[in-house]
């Protein structure tokens, strides 16, 4: 009884010391961040920084407070999230599976690959202008642009990925009968997502990117829109308020892609404990 | 009462040439057969044809000449016939240990609670129990090797090749392994091709070694041995007997691996 209750004992050390840990790393990430912020408060405040230039940390929360109070920012949100998801998710849909048949099929590859990574280094700014002039200064330019930002990342990984397969694996996959296609499912496809991952995680972050310069470029409303707008009317706390909520949902997006990854290969994390 | 399973008739293989012209013999009129509930063993020299051999046996690719033959039917692409154990392991990473031994299964739609059992017992038969829901990333080469073992015969497949399973382990847990491979034998009877280096695994382990020569790759004898069915590598190794059929293959091994004239070391 004696020895249970001490292992007992010896085990909420145990979790005291874990959480500790963790607590001790919280801070750790924490410092630099709340060192940048309060510098930010302070420098404006004192005089070191132009106050109407760059306005303090304080002030650019309460314009976000005021904001989302007044509901203002509710539309810019909507109209950005709107841009993002269609960008990306008309990338998505287009890139995954033209990334396995172009991964699969080892012509396809060899007459394609020097041509993709041209097309892929073309920066989706640059192609702006192409864009307005092709498809006007709506809707469709702004959402190409995110497109063209995220198809890249991820058709490139997903060809790079499948046509990385594992030939040890194939050939298991096949001697115990797997038909052609069963292979590509079962073994190849699975066996790329450590690689397309990535590149999914990488489109995600280039359709804020792309969206901020898209909507800075004309448009009536989104969240680039109202970062180059209150900047030429002068409302730098506008300005910085919508910057800080771009980073945010960047944020957000990054906690969520990290959740479902650590889901999605808890087998790797296995084979980093053993 | 013995019947023959699987028949490897007249199979040679010759690889096109790229760019000079000729071709290039990998294989020449091997014949030999593996009989029910058998392990047969294929020693040989690196560059022998062996993996040509497999690879054709296992329905990969066609012999340019002969027939592979397994329960009286030539084979003719990869079928669901067979199961194979690699040096490698080939476990698929992100699936665990129970998902990795129900593949086979699963790709002859049998059922899932079905399904389910076969793979338990096998990964019991295994001596795994426990590790169901471990990924490979976790085991040990050993466990990963006994995790594709059960992989292989949970299908119950007519031929299990075995290429070199055991020639990424260390000395220790190779023994174990054989014993237990024996033991899998006595009491599944499946029937396997093994391929191996090692000349003692392969009169250990056998009932019948075919010793195959290398440019191109021929059989050069074929040996019966007959050691008990319930024998245990410890107590065979020493007997005279086994030493003698060692001997005996092992110089029909080495022959084929003098070093060639002009070679200075």
């Amino acid at each position: 009884m004696g020895l249970f209750l001490f292992k007992k004992g010896e085990k909420q050390v145990e979790g005291i010391e874990r959480s500790k840990k963790t607590i001790g790393s919280t801070i750790r990430k924490l410092i630099p961040i709340l060192i940048f912020v309060g510098l930010w408060e302070l420098l404006p405040r004192i005089g070191v920084l132009k106050a109407f230039l760059i306005p303090p940390f304080s002030e650019a929360i309460k314009a976000l407070v005021q904001m989302i109070v007044t509901g203002e920012i509710v539309k810019h949100i909507t109209w950005s999230m709107y841009r993002a998801f269609l960008g990306f998710g008309l990338a998505f849909l287009i890139a995954i599976p033209l990334g396995i048949a172009i991964g699969w099929n080892k012509k396809a590859r060899e007459y394609l690959s020097s041509f993709l990574t041209l097309l892929g280094n073309v920066s989706p700014i640059a192609l702006f202008p192409f864009f307005i002039i092709v498809f006007g200064i709506g809707e469709v330019s702004k959402v190409g642009i995110v497109f063209w930002g995220c198809l890249w990342p991820m058709l490139m990984n997903t060809i790079s990925g499948v046509s990385h397969a594992d030939a040890l694996l194939i050939k298991a996959a096949r001697t115990m009968g797997a038909s052609r296609t069963k292979v590509l499912f079962e073994v190849v496809i699975p066996n790329a997502l450590p690689e397309i991952y990535p590149g999914i995680k990488l489109s995600v972050s280039n359709s804020i990117l792309m969206l901020c310069a898209g909507e800075m470029l004309g448009a009536t409303a989104g969240l680039g829109y109202l970062i180059s707008y209150s900047q030429q009317i002068f409302e730098m706390s506008k300005m910085y308020a919508a910057i800080i909520l771009i980073a945010l949902i960047g944020l957000l997006f990054t906690v969520i892609l990290n959740a479902i990854e650590k889901k999605l290969f808890v087998w790797k994390l296995n084979e980093a404990g053993k | 009462m013995s019947q023959e399973k699987v028949k490897v008739k007249n199979v040679s293989y010759t690889y096109k040439r790229k760019k000079a012209k000729g071709v290039d013999e990998a294989v020449k009129d091997v014949s030999f057969e593996v009989e029910e509930g058998e392990i047969v063993t294929i020693v040989g020299p690196s560059g022998c044809g062996k993996s040509t051999l497999l690879d054709i046996i296992s329905g990969i690719i066609t012999p340019t000449n002969g027939a592979v033959e397994i329960d009286g039917k030539d084979i003719d692409g990869p079928g669901k016939d067979l199961g194979i154990v690699q040096q490698g392991y080939a476990l698929f990473p992100w699936e665990t240990v129970q998902d990795n031994v129900e593949f086979g299964l699963k790709l002859r739609k049998v059922p899932k609670e079905k399904r389910k059992e076969i793979a338990k017992k096998y990964i019991s038969k295994v001596g795994l129990n426990g590790y169901e829901k471990k990924y490979p990333g976790a085991l040990s080469g050993g466990m990963k090797q006994r995790v594709g073992i059960a992989r292989a015969l949970a299908y119950k497949p007519k031929l299990l090749i075995m290429d070199e399973p055991f020639a990424a382990l260390d000395p220790k847990t190779r023994e174990v392994m054989q014993d237990e491979l024996l033991q899998l034998s006595r009491n599944e009877k499946p029937t396997i091709l093994f391929v191996t280096h090692d000349v003692r695994e392969a009169v250990l382990l056998s009932d019948k070694i075919v010793v195959m020569s290398d440019g191109p790759g021929t059989v050069k004898a074929v040996i019966k041995v007959n050691f008990p069915e319930n024998r245990k590598a410890k107590e065979i190794i020493t007997l005279p007997e086994f030493q003698k059929i060692e001997k005996e293959v092992r110089q029909l091994y080495d022959s084929e691996e003098e070093i060639p004239e002009g070679v200075v070391f």
